[in-house]
């Protein structure tokens, strides 16, 4: 099975799907400290949280251990 | 002009690198429909984007090997037609017609083929080898849509293929038929019924020259007056087209109506009959829960009790009375009371010199108080409100929201569409300040910006309103209604303030889904986390502030220089301290106002002013600052001064009005 | 050609129709229309009149506000 190589987003408004890299990532402009991480959907704005690594990380280990 | 052919605008021409030895595959279609997905899939997503020159639209190139060949592959930019005035519709038009391209892959999403084949129709057309890739095949097929391919080929006269451009399946397919495409001959142009369609074959038999697209197309174009097409007519016809041109004019004029429509109709028509011809749904569109739950959700008359109920229970129940109460009860009593502030207390004592414990573990100490606020009081009320937050988000209900709210919204100047940053201010007031940025235009911006600052409540400073008002549905009644009052009065008269033209809306309503645990479960942390890493670095700045505040005597100061504003308000001189800390950041206010009625320093009339004052009153440092860099300094401070009488002056009344009818 | 044309706020609940002209083909608003495929020929249903207009083409779903709505002409079936 081929892997998709990016990861892919459905935006929480308007459900349409974009590549989290495709997304212009607010952190850039942001005033705040970097600890964010957002991603803009391209087809209608709205900020979407990006799921921390570390819980990716988690998700595939307990994947791997479940069975 | 004697060279006038096709050779004088390929490809080159256009300014775009072309290597004319590589086979080169465009694919085309509507927005959303996998193209990105299936240029991915062919490129393996190594890709340079360019500028197609002149324009600001982008177009993505990719080498892909298609049947060990090596090719190049160019992603268009969405469109569902390729006349129209838009710049990328201008830009693909440009782009076909300069020959940029050898094959022509359409790419359609395959529950909605009836509204993609009119574009199909148009490309074949340009007479150029074409295929058409039905993506989203796995989706359709949980429709119920059944789709005769063999039957849609032979009346398109192309090649048509059913993939999956996520799953990679059919891919293989398509490369098969891309290379087939571009060996054999392009396929003939469909033939439209009726007046346009003989329109169109008399002026394309009156073309002689040797053209990029077909003349069918190209006769559609002329028809339509267009540009690009007069001027390609005029350089490469041998009489520079003087017949042909004058025969088109003549036809534009006889249309009675606009013969774009005229034209646009036919094919639609003729996408219909292919569509009805091929494709069959076996369950009808729409009997679904999720369709129906949605059409209720977006008639007020079912829509507006279903949103009261949700509030209700998520932000009332939920927020304020599980988040806000039980479990800030626990964090704060148990955890820090009996545990951690004691610890450090301990721990701190050994150090002799006061000042220093009093930084630590003071009355307004980091850890006592600035750790404690953002562990006990913000995160459990942050994190419920976040888990409805995502509750919502993720069952697609906010594009409902948009629909119901657009009327009230035209009021104030803007349209729908300006949920999202107010939905957004309600999780975050600055991060929505900054997607202002994404209304149409300069004053719904600024409208935004304003009402954001003024009457929008961020997630911290809701979810401790709900945690303090949550024994007085009464005073909650009060709070919600003043501020509604607020942002609708103050609104509307901004809105007329501001001059200028009323913004449009339209919105495509994606189906309601029934929320994934996983999803939800992964925004709120994601939310959480980000929040915490903001919030606490800030909490503790504060702390230190007030803390040399209080060191130097300017903290006292300023809390004696607000006592009679605030005894105006008739509140407790302690309630400058919360004022105070509001400025820094408002949650952090709220998480003060909520110490102090715990502590029960406040009546309930006194409850509901603080809390009135303190939502309306100037946003946190870091939003004034967003407001600045997005506004800029004289909207900005504008805005400041504004609010400040605003908020103060609906305490003031409110406090009148309370204790007179009390 | 339909033989009458209306404009989209005429249409009662539920009818089905064919959208024969968009005002302003050309033009900021219809464009948005034009860019999520509601064309000439389409064919459409009314859902919902209020607050916002709401109708299906295919198997999509879109709201528009009144004074677009006005905008889009439809003739009903032939
Ligand atoms: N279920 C399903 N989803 C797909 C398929 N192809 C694409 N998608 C999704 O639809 C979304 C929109 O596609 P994208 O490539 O961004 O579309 P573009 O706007 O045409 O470039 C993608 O992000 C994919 O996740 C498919 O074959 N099946
Ligand atoms: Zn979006």
């Amino acid at each position: 099975m081929s892997q998709a190589t990016a990861r892919i987003m459905i935006c929480g408004f308007c459900a349409r799907e974009f590549e989290e890299d495709r997304a212009q990532t607010a952190c850039g402009s942001c005033l705040l400290n970097g600890g964010c991480r957002w991603a803009r959907c391209p087809h209608c704005g709205y900020e979407n949280p990006e799921s921390p690594r570390w819980m990716d990380r988690l998700a595939t280990w307990v994947d791997r251990h479940a069975r | 002009m004697a060279d006038g052919r096709a050779s004088c605008h390929s490809a080159g021409g256009t300014g775009l690198p072309a290597d004319s030895s590589r086979l080169r595959v465009a694919l085309v279609g509507t927005p959303n429909v996998g193209k990105s997905a299936l240029f991915n899939r062919l490129t393996g997503r190594y890709v340079t984007v360019s500028n197609y020159p002149g324009t600001s639209v982008e177009i993505s190139r990719g080498a892909g090997t298609l049947g060990g060949e090596q090719v190049e592959v160019i992603d268009t930019p969405g469109m569902y037609s390729l006349t129209g005035s838009s710049e990328e519709q201008r830009m693909v038009r440009r782009f076909l017609f300069n020959g940029g391209a050898d094959v022509l892959v359409q790419v359609a999403d395959a529950k909605n083929l009836s509204r993609m084949l009119s574009l199909t129709l148009q490309l074949v057309e340009l007479g150029r080898p074409t295929v058409l890739a039905v993506n989203m095949m796995d989706e359709a097929v949980r429709h119920g849509i059944e789709l005769d391919v063999t039957r849609l080929s032979t009346q398109l006269g192309i090649a048509v293929v059913p993939i999956v451009a996520v799953e990679g399946s059919g891919i293989e397919d398509l490369k098969r038929a891309i290379i087939r495409g571009a060996r054999e001959r392009a396929p003939l142009p469909p033939v439209y019924g009726n007046g346009v369609g003989t329109a169109m074959r008399g002026v394309g038999a009156q073309l002689a020259g040797q053209y990029p697209i077909g003349t069918t197309a190209l006769a559609a174009l002329l028809i339509q007056a267009d540009e690009e097409a007069i001027a390609a007519v005029r350089r490469t016809e041998a009489d520079g087209g003087e017949q042909v041109l004058m025969t088109a004019r003549r036809l534009t004029e006889t249309f009675d109506a606009p013969v774009a429509y005229k034209i646009a109709l036919e094919r639609q028509q003729a996408a219909d009959d292919l569509a009805r011809g091929s494709v069959s749904q076996s369950r009808p569109f729409g009997a679904d829960w999720g369709t129906r739950l949605g059409h209720a959700l977006a008639r007020p008359s079912t829509g507006i009790p279903a949103l009261l109920v949700v509030l209700y229970l998520g932000l009332y129940k939920f927020v304020g009375q599980l988040g806000g109460g039980t479990m800030v009860d626990w964090l704060e009593r148990v955890l820090f009371g009996r545990h951690i502030n004691p610890f450090f207390e301990r721990l701190f004592l050994g150090i002799p010199w006061e000042p220093v414990r009093s930084l630590f573990v003071g009355e307004y100490g980091l850890l006592t108080l600035g750790v404690r606020y953002a562990v006990a009081v913000i995160l459990p009320i942050v994190g419920a409100f976040f888990l409805f937050f995502s509750l919502l988000e993720d069952s697609g209900y906010f594009p409902r929201l948009a629909l119901l709210v657009d009327r009230t919204f035209k009021r104030l100047g803007l349209s729908g569409r300006a949920v999202i940053p107010i939905v957004l201010g309600l999780a975050c007031d600055t991060m929505a300040t900054m997607v202002t940025r994404t209304l149409e235009t300069k004053r719904e911006r600024v409208l935004a910006t304003f009402l954001l600052a003024l009457a929008i409540p961020c997630s911290a400073q809701l979810g401790v309103i709900m945690a303090l008002m949550a024994q007085q549905p009464l005073a909650l009644s009060v709070w919600l209604g003043v501020v509604i009052a607020t942002f609708v009065v103050i609104g509307a008269l901004g809105a007329r303030v501001l001059p200028g033209e009323g913004p449009v809306f339209h919105m495509e309503l994606p189906p309601l889904r029934r929320p994934r645990l996983s999803n939800v479960v992964t925004k709120t942390v994601a939310r959480m986390q980000w929040y915490f890493l903001e919030v606490l670095p800030l909490f503790l700045l504060a702390s230190v502030f007030i803390w040399l505040g209080h060191l130097t005597g300017v903290f006292e100061l300023l809390s004696r220089a607000l006592g009679p504003l605030v005894r105006s308000l008739g509140l407790p001189p302690e309630t400058a301290t919360v004022f105070l800390f509001g400025f820094f950041r408002r949650d952090y206010g709220a998480a003060g106002l909520f110490d102090l009625q715990r502590q029960g320093v406040l009546d309930v009339v006194q409850v509901t002013v603080a809390a009135v004052t303190l939502t309306l009153f100037i946003p946190c440092v870091a939003q004034f600052l967003m407001m600045l860099k997005e506004r800029g300094v004289r909207t900005a401070v504008a805005m400041f001064v504004l609010i400040t009488p605003i908020a103060f002056g609906a305490g003031f009344l409110l406090n009148l009005v309370l204790r007179s009818v009390r | 050609m339909p033989a009458e044309t209306l404009p989209l706020t005429d249409l009662a609940l539920g009818e089905r129709a064919c959208v024969t002209e968009l005002s302003g083909f050309y033009d900021a608003p219809a464009a948005h229309l034009v860019a999520v495929g509601v064309l000439p020929g389409t064919e459409l249903t009314l859902l919902q009149r209020y607050p916002a207009f709401v109708f299906r083409v295919g198997n999509t779903e879109f709201a528009v506000d009144e004074g677009l709505a006005r905008r889009i002409r439809v003739g009903k079936r032939r």
